[in-house]
């Protein structure tokens, strides 16, 4: 215990990564004064405090007591609350399987069957959407799109990005903190030796993921403040103003495999991203053990990622080996934005889940093999 | 001359290399490739670059009025036989009296157009249904993209005729700023509209992705290349070691001038391979034409050809390039370990990404964004200045600093 606190206290006392850290906030400052903001979503959540957020006749009842016509925003939501159906009754999602299947040639594959089975699974999650009215709830009305996928949903995937590269970067400081001082061959020939690398790594760990929440406190907080999020908090995330867009399916429903809440959906793929952030700790640890020298070390890592990314590619679609890359730490964060979703070509269902799980448990075993490689490596 | 050979020994290491050669692919891969693969897709800007082609071919770098009115006649009357071949094997469409591209586009472009066909097609849904399949045909592979052919001819023809009346419309623009104005009336004084240029789709949507990722590929291996270096000395304690040889603390001179030729080096060999891959595509036949021509409506802030236009902005890489080795440069020296040098790398690695993002966005025309907010022509080349000087700036107060610390 002592040895791991005092491996944590290296890592903290590393000054530069708290100039990054202080970095990453401004970043997201400037990304969030970026991000689409509009006068009708904070009205929205406003009128949400009096009616509550599900559409029904309590709602439209304390709507029409509200009474505020000279308000344009008003007549606005007033007109779209009388207009919104659900989305999910006699609604059938399976073509969105069938128009993948065409566009990327894929018919009579393995894939192909495996993702109607996909999307046959997702019809009966909707199914339910559609007998328990979960799209009929408020979120931000017209301004749901704009405000989720310019807002909260490209902050995740900053802070995501900034996760990784704040706790990747940990676990090489720790592994390379004695081989920079010069240390290393005095503390490999303490009683604890060599195994100290496990407790770096769990130092590493342990300040990436709280160093992670408290950059996803410092951001998100004040974000989901300014931006009226509170009283929407428990507006389904598949709301019927909440869609998708693609050039392959068009736009459609935001269908999760269960029913989530938008404030349970932000925990869930914060979850997640705790999850990816650990694999990619354990990837750092893997390259660190092998790799003495950090600089190396690190761009090894991020061009492993590219090269994932490359080989993926190369494989052909109606090969399923060419869907098990999409659970690669790599593609899961930059299908972060799809999470909990159908995951359109991707062919099992909690891709994200199956993804994050699976590369944790095949991490884990690398590490444990560069762990034996290192202790039986000659040190010089 | 021997010191600077040696340290550029040292920053050539095969690791580095290696590192630069896989990340320079994998960059490739993701984002560039897609842009020469995929240059001869998209319709109909395809067919306008071909038209382009032609006209260049034939005309030079201007086209008149006469010549002009040659051209389309000459095109029409070919695409014309070429479209009756076509749609004699599309019954369903001659059945109901089209004949002609002309009949056609009048059938499927009839103002509240649906309702329309309907009630000359008796309100049969399933022979309208028919019908706009054959016309997707005539528009596809099938026929060579007839269709967009005729329609891209059209377009050019209407493009030249009112050409004066678009740059009216975007002098008398609210968003057009003084300069721009003046810029704008010198291009229909001189008649500049009439220059055969590459189609400006073609320089969107393939051409500067293609040079802002290749900007983005050249720092990331100029980072790569030149920031080990004196960290890898401050960890080794070679500093020491170094300010007691004959050179002393001037030695930091001799390093920046490796790096410098390093990064010159590098550049260089970056620019001769993607630039050969680029010049795969053929569009050097442009080289000597000027910009503004009538089918675009980007327009340059000053007269230059396309091959003064590419050249520029290797300059521009260059430039940049010369930067973030002085940048780079200086926090190496401030970095005592590689997680410190990593830590700064990548902020300064997103300023960078920043900047090419802005200065490769249609760099020289008025589109570009930094001329937009400043309307000071050349703003590209200023900026990249600017940071120069900066980064030499940075150099002095380092060398400064360098030459009186204090050794512990």
């Amino acid at each position: 215990m002592k040895i791991l606190k005092l491996e944590m206290k290296k890592i903290i006392m590393f000054p530069m990564l708290w100039i990054f850290f202080v970095l990453c906030l401004a970043f997201n400052v400037l990304i969030l004064s970026d991000s689409f903001y509009e006068s009708y979503g904070n009205y929205v959540s406003d009128i949400a405090k009096e009616t509550g957020v599900t559409i029904d006749d309590h709602f439209y009842n304390a709507l029409l007591q509200i009474n505020d016509m000279n308000n344009p925003n008003y007549a606005y939501l007033l007109e779209e609350a009388g207009d919104i159906t659900d989305v999910f009754d006699n609604y059938n999602i399976a073509y969105v399987g069938e128009a993948y299947i065409k566009a990327m040639k894929i018919e009579g594959s393995q894939p192909a069957q495996m993702l109607r089975e996909k999307y046959s699974l997702m019809q009966e999650r909707i199914d339910k959407k559609g007998d328990t009215n979960e799209s009929l709830t408020l979120f931000f009305g017209g301004q749901t799109y704009n405000n989720y996928w310019y807002g909260l949903s490209r902050l995740i995937n900053v802070l995501l990005l900034e996760g990784i590269l704040l706790s990747s970067l940990m676990v090489l400081l720790a592994l390379g903190y004695e081989d920079m001082n010069k240390t290393d061959l005095t503390v490999f020939s303490t009683k604890i030796g060599r195994k100290i690398n496990s407790k770096k790594l769990l130092a590493g760990i342990i300040i990436g993921v709280g160093g992670f929440f408290i950059l996803v406190l410092l951001t998100l907080i004040p974000y989901l403040l300014l931006n009226g999020y509170p009283h929407i908090w428990h507006s389904s995330i598949s709301s019927g103003f909440n869609y998708i867009s693609d050039s392959i399916a068009g736009a459609r429903p935001f269908a999760t495999w269960q029913s989530f809440t938008v404030l349970t959906y932000m925990l869930a793929s914060i979850g997640v991203s705790v999850l990816l952030l650990i694999c990619f700790m354990l990837m750092s640890y893997c390259i660190g053990l092998l790799i003495r020298n950090s600089y190396i070390g690190f761009l090894v890592l991020i061009i492993l990622n590219g090269l994932i990314v490359l080989v993926q590619t190369c494989i052909p679609l109606t090969n399923v080996i060419h869907y098990v890359f999409y659970l690669t730490p790599v593609y899961l964060y930059l299908l972060n934005s799809y999470w909990f979703t159908d995951g359109v070509s991707i062919i099992w269902s909690y891709f994200e889940l199956r993804g994050a799980v699976g590369s944790l448990l095949i991490l884990s075993a690398f590490c444990l093999l560069a762990g034996r490689y290192f202790k039986s490596k000659n040190l010089t | 001359m021997r010191i600077i050979l040696n340290e550029m020994k040292k920053i050539w290491n095969i690791k580095i290399i290696l590192l630069i050669i896989f990340s320079s692919l994998v960059v490739y891969n993701m984002f560039m490739s897609f842009n020469i693969n995929y240059f001869f897709s998209n319709h109909p800007e395809q067919e306008c670059y071909v038209f382009a082609m032609e006209m260049t071919k034939k005309y030079g770098k201007r086209i008149e009025q006469k010549e002009f009115d040659q051209f389309i006649k000459e095109k029409k009357l070919l695409l014309n036989q070429e479209f009756i071949q076509s749609i004699a094997n599309e019954s369903i469409l001659t059945d109901n009296g089209i004949y002609t591209f002309d009949d056609m586009y009048l059938f499927f472009n009839a103002e509240g157009n649906r309702h329309i066909q309907l009630e000359k097609l008796n309100g049969d849904e399933e022979k309208l249904q028919l019908m706009s399949d054959s016309k997707c045909r005539i528009y596809g592979k099938e026929y060579d993209y007839i269709g967009f052919k005729f329609q891209t001819i059209m377009h050019i023809e209407n493009d030249y005729l009112n050409a004066e009346k678009y740059i009216d419309y975007d002098i008398s623009s609210q968003d057009t700023g003084p300069k721009s104005i003046t810029r704008l009336q010198e291009i229909k004084d001189t008649k500049q509209y009439k220059n055969i240029s590459i189609n400006e789709t073609r320089i969107i949507n393939r051409i500067q992705p293609y040079f802002f990722f290749g900007s983005i590929v050249i720092m990331l291996g100029v980072i790569i290349l030149i920031s080990p270096l004196i960290t890898t000395d401050n960890l080794r304690n070679m500093s020491l070691l170094q300010y007691t040889s004959k050179k002393g603390r001037k030695l930091l001179s001799h390093q920046l001038i490796a790096c410098l030729i390093s990064t010159f080096i590098l550049v260089t060999l970056k620019v001769l391979i993607f630039g050969g891959i680029f010049s795969t595509l053929g569009t050097q036949v442009f080289w000597n034409n000027a910009f503004n021509a009538f089918y675009n409506h980007s327009y340059s802030t000053f007269d230059f050809t396309y091959g003064q236009w590419i050249l520029m902005q290797v300059g521009l890489l260059y430039l940049l390039a010369f930067v973030l080795t002085f940048i780079v440069f200086v926090i190496s020296k401030m970095s005592k370990n590689y997680i410190t040098l990593i830590l700064k790398g990548i902020p300064i690695f997103t300023v960078f990404v920043f900047i090419c993002m802005r200065i490769f966005d249609k760099p020289f025309f008025m589109k570009n964004p930094l001329y937009r907010f400043t309307q000071i022509v050349g703003i590209e080349l200023i900026v990249t200045l600017l940071l120069i000087a900066l980064g030499i700036v940075g150099y002095v107060a380092l060398y400064k600093k360098n030459g009186v610390m204090d050794i512990h």
